[in-house]
């Protein structure tokens, strides 16, 4: 299994985490703590308190699991929760309905599987993120998550940078094909190569979506592997100590990154890497080999010649046909493949999954996948190493449990954070409108024929739905008490194609959002050149086709 | 002046609770103390702020109910803090004594239909 493997150094820090967090948590509620004091305490264990009680966010660090800690993930939903968790877009997931008391019970269970739920609350550096391909793609030139986890190593608890102006986040893709959002992040990494063949990092500083949205600029087209650590410092330095505290709202590195200009600030992160440059960041290139040892590829076994093959079944079964041209991804290793296990069932709340769903999974993965799993920041599941031959059996089983919704990167694959259901900051629901959405969406062939595109919608403006960023982009504004939605077009978050999504016009109320959506699909579907995914459609004409045909209803209503 | 009630989150557990007439902490609305004079606010404010010392809640607050003071708090989102979210999860298992979910709950505006 492709799985970082703690060592008794690892174990022992967790271990004392969670006895310090138990004897914080007995504190606050003897009274020794106040809730001023207790509350930057909790949000370091990743324990937010949201509208409905207290919610537990846990780290799937790159989303890489495997399949005993999403057993325990299972077990922590059922036993501690109401019997189901939450994948969110940044590859942790959410659980509900939390007991303060039980908590410290709970990270020391996430702990008895190597998991915790460091970096998911606070002005820290956050759960670093990855490609969710990461060790499959053909493209790929290395595997990043070992730089993933180096990364998380010297992150966690980094004593210069646990009290950050703001929260930060970094995604790291091994590929050319941008499949993490780098330019959506406060660092992106690119992993490339030199002129002399070299491998190193891109990269990108001062994206980022929320209500100031921007997308990354580069500050350093090369930066060596044993740089990588000691250029990471420069830039956290030059924005500790130069962001802005005094204003909330202006606090993310994009804001400097915007007031300085992307070459001053590039100037200013190199003059700090002169002076650490060969320091004590530089990457020991022993403890990368440690961890890459763990991220060794399993052992894949050649092509079962009896096996049935994934076209003759095609051939007879038409939903399996249709789940293989959307659920699979090319594995860079012949007779394998990767399986997008989709979260969005029609009517389905994305993300969600069952505790029961979350136990099968894990058995799948270990009858089809080296018992490996991966979360991606689109709020599915992938089971990444499965042989081909097994390709039908696998998905008669998914069927079985409800997972095998052929969807994946069509309409009706949409991103939604949790909204005014759960959380304390929105303003509107948000997953209601997913639910019509692919409740209107749901007939295969019309999907189908639509062809990719990328839905995300916010409940408010701080977009954790990444509304920003998709193709189709819903944002719920209150409106005197009623929940409105501004609909953007355009945005997209693959590599240097991305972009921010422009606004279609005024919000419009919830009662009309799938009408809106289908005659935007409607107009696509009449102008679009052949072959052209939606995106590029909008890419090439703009909003104003859409303005015209989503304005036209509006006067025929009026009038 | 509308009707206001208090409202808190149970330490315990972060359960939304309202401050009722003898001084407890019901998950109800309705059993809530609703007062609109500002003085008679004013001292069950005092009284929730109370609670936070005694470490029952934390987040101490006053919400307006609506105008028909049955149909629950007058925003939608303190009408979903109180009967919990409008959407039903799957494989959703309710304690005993929470209230079912789905677009059904009383005092949310059910959801239009597709």
């Amino acid at each position: 299994m492709q799985l970082y493997n703690y060592r008794a150094d690892d174990r022992r820090f967790l271990a004392e985490r969670v006895a310090e967090f138990r004897d914080q948590v007995a504190r606050r509620l003897s009274g020794a703590l106040s809730e001023d004091e207790f509350k930057p305490l909790r949000l370091m264990n990743g324990l937010y308190l949201q509208l409905h009680a207290y919610m537990l966010r846990v780290a799937i660090p790159y989303g890489t699991l495997a399949s005993h800690q999403l057993r325990a993930l299972a077990e922590i939903a059922r036993r501690y929760d109401r019997g189901f968790g939450h994948f969110t877009t940044r590859q942790n997931i959410q659980f509900n309905w939390i007991k303060l008391e039980d908590t410290p019970e709970i990270l020391a269970l996430l702990a008895s599987v190597d998991m915790h739920a460091l970096q998911t609350s606070g002005n820290c550096i956050r759960n670093v993120t990855a490609d969710h391909f990461a060790g499959v793609a053909a493209d790929e030139i290395e595997d990043p998550r070992i730089w993933c986890e180096l990364i998380r190593q010297w992150s966690t608890l980094h004593p210069e940078f646990s009290f950050l102006p703001r929260k930060f986040k970094i995604a790291v893709t091994g590929s050319p094909e941008d499949r993490a959002a780098v330019r959506v992040h406060d660092i992106g990494l690119v992993m490339v190569r030199d002129d002399a063949g070299a491998v190193g990092f891109e990269v990108l500083v001062g994206g980022g979506q929320g209500r100031t949205p921007m997308i990354a600029s580069t500050i350093r087209r090369f930066v060596p592997k044993r740089d990588l650590l000691s250029y990471l410092e420069a830039i956290m330095r030059v924005y500790n100590l130069h962001g802005r505290r005094d204003n909330l709202f202006k606090a993310r590195i994009k804001i400097l990154v915007q007031s300085l200009g992307a070459e001053a600030f590039a100037r200013a992160v190199d003059a700090e890497f002169a002076t650490l440059q060969g320091g004590l960041a530089t990457v020991d290139e022993a403890a990368v080999a440690r961890i890459a040892a763990d991220f060794a590829p399993p052992p894949y076994r050649p092509a079962d010649p009896a096996a049935p093959e994934v076209k003759s079944v095609a051939a007879v079964e038409p939903a399996f046909a249709r789940w293989t041209r959307t659920n699979l991804f090319a594995h860079k290793v012949a007779g394998h493949t990767a399986v997008i296990v989709s979260l969005k069932p029609p009517g389905g709340i994305p993300g969600d999954a069952s505790a029961d769903q979350m136990d099968a999974l894990a058995d799948l993965a270990d009858r089809f996948s080296f018992g490996e799993l991966r979360v991606t920041h689109g709020q599915n599941l992938v089971l990444p190493h499965v042989r081909l031959g097994e390709v039908p059996e696998l998905w008669r089983a998914l069927d079985v449990h409800g997972l095998a919704t052929a969807n994946a990167g069509l309409i009706s694959d949409m991103i939604a954070c949790p909204g005014l259901d759960y959380c304390s900051l929105a303003n509107t629901r948000s997953i209601p409108i997913a639910q019509r959405l692919s409740r209107r969406f749901s007939d295969p062939d019309q999907i189908d024929r639509i062809g990719p595109l990328e839905i995300k919608i916010s409940g408010c403006i701080n977009a954790c739905g990444h509304h920003h960023v998709g193709h189709i982009g819903i944002l719920g504004v209150d409106k005197k008490g009623d929940e409105f939605y501004q609909i953007t077009l355009g945005g997209r978050a693959d590599g240097a194609r991305s972009a921010l999504g422009k606004l279609l016009g005024p919000a419009i109320p919830s009662a009309r959002v799938i009408d809106v959506v289908q005659q935007i699909i409607d107009t696509y579907l009449a102008i679009r050149c052949p072959g052209e995914p939606f995106a590029d459609t909008v890419a090439r004409v703009g909003v104003g086709p859409f303005k015209t045909a989503t304005t036209q209803e509006r006067r025929d209503e009026a009038a | 002046m509308p009707l206001q009630v208090i409202t808190a989150n149970r330490l315990t557990d972060g359960a939304a609770v309202y401050l009722t007439p003898s001084g407890g902490w019901s998950t109800r609305v309705a059993d809530a103390h609703a007062a609109s004079d500002p003085e008679t606010l004013g001292a069950i404010k005092a009284r929730g702020d109370a609670a936070v010392a005694d470490r029952l809640v934390v987040g101490v607050y006053a919400i307006p109910l609506a105008a028909d003071p049955a149909a629950g708090p007058a925003r939608l989102r303190e009408r979903i803090r109180a009967t919990g979210p409008t959407v039903t999860p799957p494989g959703y298992r309710a304690p005993a004594d929470a209230a079912q979910l789905g677009p059904a709950a009383p005092g949310v505006r059910p959801d239009a239909t597709v």
